[in-house]
């Protein structure tokens, strides 16, 4: 345990850190009157690359549809008399939950969570309702360019197994068509158990009431026994371009996108992260700059590092909304500013206006309880101590132009960009080569 | 809660409630709001001008928005040919900002380090009165705009937003999207834009709302140096007079657009912002469709229905739409939706709610407000819409109006405006056409 001290303003000092059983808890006391926020997770191991991946997303969607002791309306009675929000979803290996109550109600709310996390009714009716739910949802994203630009670049860059690759919508449809309610009991009992389970709460805390609800409700939960097993690596194959044609879309998304071998601890991860952030990571990067705000050729540009974990390599992205008439316009002016900033390289003004600019952002994002709890807990999570918090802005501020220079130079290349267009599409162009 | 005024030359105070102060700028009319709050370092900085929608005839349609976007743009001090473009200097220290325009107001606004809210106060002071509105800058923001068009046009309930509140209101201007006709955006032109600019960015028109860390008299020197010399608007902003006739029968409006699955949305007239009876419709919505326990999720999101369902009352200047939507799950019709939404209001008219479903309601909200000021940004944004309602004390006072409200009042409102002659049915038929994908 740290220790606790009310004068600093490191959250290395503030944040109590405690193991209660099972569970790593994380506490932060702030001045806010009455609200608590908290954020956790615990890694699940689905089998990626198989349909444990859909299961996980399934078990996690009836949690919240009764337990072995309370029906579902009676677990939302509790909720919803207290004003309280709880939600469960499942990120890549992890089942994450957060929430948000008033402070005298926080082990109340508690007792739902962790009810609902350990003995969910799982009832077959139950499983339907959602199955229908889902698969409303599947056939929504079918009539979403952004979610079917994104699926088809990330089944360009990562082999089926890894966890950032993404189903077809089609083939995500037949897989929900074929789960039985059994399966989701089965996995919920050999994968839902305390591995690596984090709890965060920020706000208005009474310490020694959430220590004691955390002890009763998760101490004597036990982990299961599933191993992780998915693929790092990523798929190496020459840029392709893969249109999506819909009627009626005039919007059209264009993704471009290449698989990045880094990792979030690498050295470089924050040069490069600051490389991305000069080319497209606000309304004053150079993207937005020159596509948007130079030519008007469209509402939204961006670049982004994505998917990039602790355990696994991700990708770099950018993406451009466009009119289906300044379609190839915007597509040339796009590709024109990455190549020139990967040729040029960022100058020393850019490098220095962003850091400031990702420093003040990150205080910035620390302002709310659930901006803190996401925070610690993303960290906790990453496997990095709670002082990163405190050294994250000087670690960005020490980045040298040379730093980014190599960061550029060793992982974006934009001869190896995939390209990636959904909406209507020019007659013929489905046929270009790319 | 409660905090003494700050005493300055050039301010006067006029009132506070739910520790929110607030004052006048002598000098012009400019109304300054002030929370103190040093949970963060940071500090909400938000203009919101009473301009919106509302204000636009045809053929300007859509000018709000324009202008919002032209803000950006700058002046002849902040302009990227310097290096100083809006977003230059406030995203280079950190600042999140943006802007938004609705029916009743446009806002702008920056969360930011405290040390640099002296940047935020420079630059709206600066672009209240000093926007170029350059012909270039015109001419390339008009296809930003098309383009945001367009992306809102691929979204079915966006669509069906539009065809519901321009099918329910034919006289008053609610009946425009806020972002405009296309036409009127392709159209109007920089004489357009700067007449509504001359218009309506004045300080006497205009509210400034500063929320988290930051030293009270300090701050209003600051706006006093920067905005003290701003004159007030040479003549009274124009009211809009427009009243929507009274709705005589039911409306009904399909949008048939290549999709894969069908929505709801039915909108019943009802009072402005101020009037008691919204209150009672917010905790009428709340029973309808806040929650698992919420009347209509029980009965169609539950059941299978429907992925989801909500109710909501637009609280505006002006009387506006009490509003239900659905997704509908595949094989459910929209009258079917239809018709158990009529049986679950005719129940209400007909018995009223239990005290249970109104104390469980007003716990939400309870707790919503407590929520909603965890953070410069959230108050900032709830005080947002209270402004431009007409009031900022809508936002502190409104957990004790709600409370008000009786069992009898729901019932009463719900017999009162869920009317099918006041209602507005749109349906968003989907036409199937599976999108096919490509490699090359």
């Amino acid at each position: 345990m740290s220790t606790n001290s009310q004068a600093s303003t490191r959250y290395g000092d503030r944040v109590i850190d405690l193991q209660v059983g099972p569970c790593r808890l994380l506490l932060l006391k702030t001045s806010v009157q009455s609200v608590v926020s908290w954020e956790g997770s615990f890694i699940a191991h689905p089998n990626f690359g198989s349909d444990e991946e859909l299961l996980l997303r399934m078990t996690t969607a009836l949690l919240d549809k009764g337990t072995q002791h309370r029906d579902r309306f009676v677990l939302a009675d509790v909720l919803e008399n207290k004003g309280a929000h709880l939600s469960f979803s499942a990120h890549g290996p992890f089942v994450e939950f957060s929430g948000q109550a008033l402070r005298d109600d926080v082990p109340d709310v508690v007792a739902v969570m962790a009810e609902q996390l350990q003995a969910p009714r799982l009832e077959a009716d139950e499983f339907e309702k959602t199955r229908a739910r889902m698969m409303a949802g599947f056939q929504r994203a079918l009539d979403d360019t952004g979610i079917q630009a994104g699926g088809a670049l990330r089944r360009e860059l990562y082999p089926e197994a890894h966890p950032n690759y993404s189903t077809s919508t089609p083939a995500s449809i037949k897989s929900l068509e074929s789960l039985e309610p059994e399966s989701v009991r089965t996995f919920h009992n050999s994968h839902f158990g305390s591995n690596e389970l984090i709890l965060v709460f920020v706000g208005d805390l009474d310490v020694d009431q959430i220590v004691q609800a955390v002890q009763l409700h998760f101490g004597g939960w036990e982990p299961h026994l599933a191993q992780a097993s998915y693929a790092s690596g990523l798929k190496m194959q020459p840029p392709s371009t893969l249109e999506i044609p819909f009627p009626d879309k005039a919007n059209v998304d264009v993704l471009f996108g290449h698989g990045l071998s880094m990792m979030r601890q690498d050295d470089l991860f924050v040069p490069l992260y600051l490389a991305n952030h000069i080319l497209g990571g606000n309304f004053s990067a150079r993207l937005m700059a020159t596509v948007r705000d130079e030519l008007g050729l469209t509402y939204g540009i961006r670049s982004g590092l994505a998917g990039i974990r602790t355990w696994h390599p991700g990708h770099w992205q950018i993406k451009v909304t466009l009119s289906h008439d300044r379609l190839q316009e915007g597509v040339d002016a796009t590709l024109e500013v990455v190549n020139t900033y990967i040729t040029e390289g960022p100058s020393d003004t850019e490098l220095e206006n962003h850091k400031t600019t990702v420093s003040g952002s990150f205080q910035v994002g620390l302002a709310t309880t659930e901006g803190l709890a996401g925070a610690l807990h993303h960290n906790a999570q990453r496997g990095f101590p709670t002082s990163y918090l405190d050294t994250y802005v000087p670690e960005v501020q020490a980045v040298t132009l040379l730093q980014v220079r190599e960061a550029i130079n060793k992982h974006f290349n934009p001869e190896g960009l995939h390209q990636v267009r959904a909406g209507v599409l020019p007659s013929g162009s489905q046929h270009r080569g790319g | 809660m409660e905090r003494t005024p700050v005493t300055h030359p050039a301010f006067l105070f006029e009132e506070q409630s739910g520790g929110i102060e607030s004052y006048r700028l002598k000098s012009n009319g400019l109304r300054v709001l002030m929370l103190p709050e040093t949970t963060a370092p940071v500090v909400a900085f938000m203009i919101t001008y009473h301009v919106g929608s509302r204000n636009e005839g045809v053929g300007l349609t859509g000018a709000t928005h324009f202008l919002e976007h032209m803000m950006f743009k700058g002046t002849a001090r902040f302009h990227k040919k310097q290096g100083t473009s809006v977003f230059n200097v406030l995203q280079r220290v950190g600042a999140r900002i943006n802007a938004t325009t609705w029916f009743d107001r446009t806002n702008y606004y920056a969360l930011l380090p405290k040390a640099h809210l002296i940047k935020a106060v420079e630059i709206e002071a600066d672009r209240m009165r000093n926007v170029l509105l350059d012909p270039e800058d015109l001419a390339s923001e008009r296809t930003v705009i098309l383009n945001e068009f367009d992306r809102g046009e691929n979204e079915p309930i966006r669509n069906l937003f539009h065809a519901v509140w321009s099918t329910a209101f034919v006289a008053h201007s609610y009946h425009h999207p806020t972002i405009g006709w296309r036409s009127d955006i392709e159209n109007v032109t920089r004489e357009g834009l700067r007449h509504f600019y001359e218009t309506y960015y004045w300080p006497d028109n205009a509210t400034l709302s500063i929320i988290g860390d930051f030293e009270r008299n300090a701050t209003l020197d600051l706006v006093n140096q920067h905005f003290g010399d701003i004159p007030a608007a040479p003549a009274p902003v124009p009211e809009v007079g427009t009243r929507e006739p009274q709705q005589l029968g039911e409306r009904l409006v399909t949008v048939r657009k290549a999709g894969q699955l069908g929505a709801l949305m039915q909108g019943y007239k009802s009072p402005r912002a101020f009037h008691p009876d919204t209150d009672a419709l917010d905790v009428l919505a709340m029973v309808l469709g806040s929650g698992k326990n919420s009347r209509l999720y029980r009965k169609l999101t539950d059941v299978g229905m429907t992925a989801q369902v909500g109710v909501s009352v637009s609280r505006l200047r002006d009387p506006g739409l009490f509003y239900i939507y659905a997704l509908l799950n595949p094989g459910h019709a929209h009258e079917t939706v239809e018709e158990v939404i009529e049986s679950v209001i005719q129940e209400i008219q007909e018995q009223g709610i239990t005290e249970a479903e109104r104390t469980r309601a007003l716990n939400q909200l309870k707790a919503q407000e407590a929520f909603g000021r965890d953070g410069a940004f959230a108050v900032a944004a709830q005080l947002n819409e209270a402004i431009a309602a007409g009031d900022w004390k809508l936002y502190t006072t409104y957990l004790g109006r709600v409370q008000r409200v009786s069992l009898n009042d729901i019932q009463q409102v719900a017999q009162r405006y869920l009317v099918p002659r006041h209602r507005t049915t749109g349906r968003y038929i989907p036409e199937v056409a599976n999108p096919e994908v490509e490699t090359t």
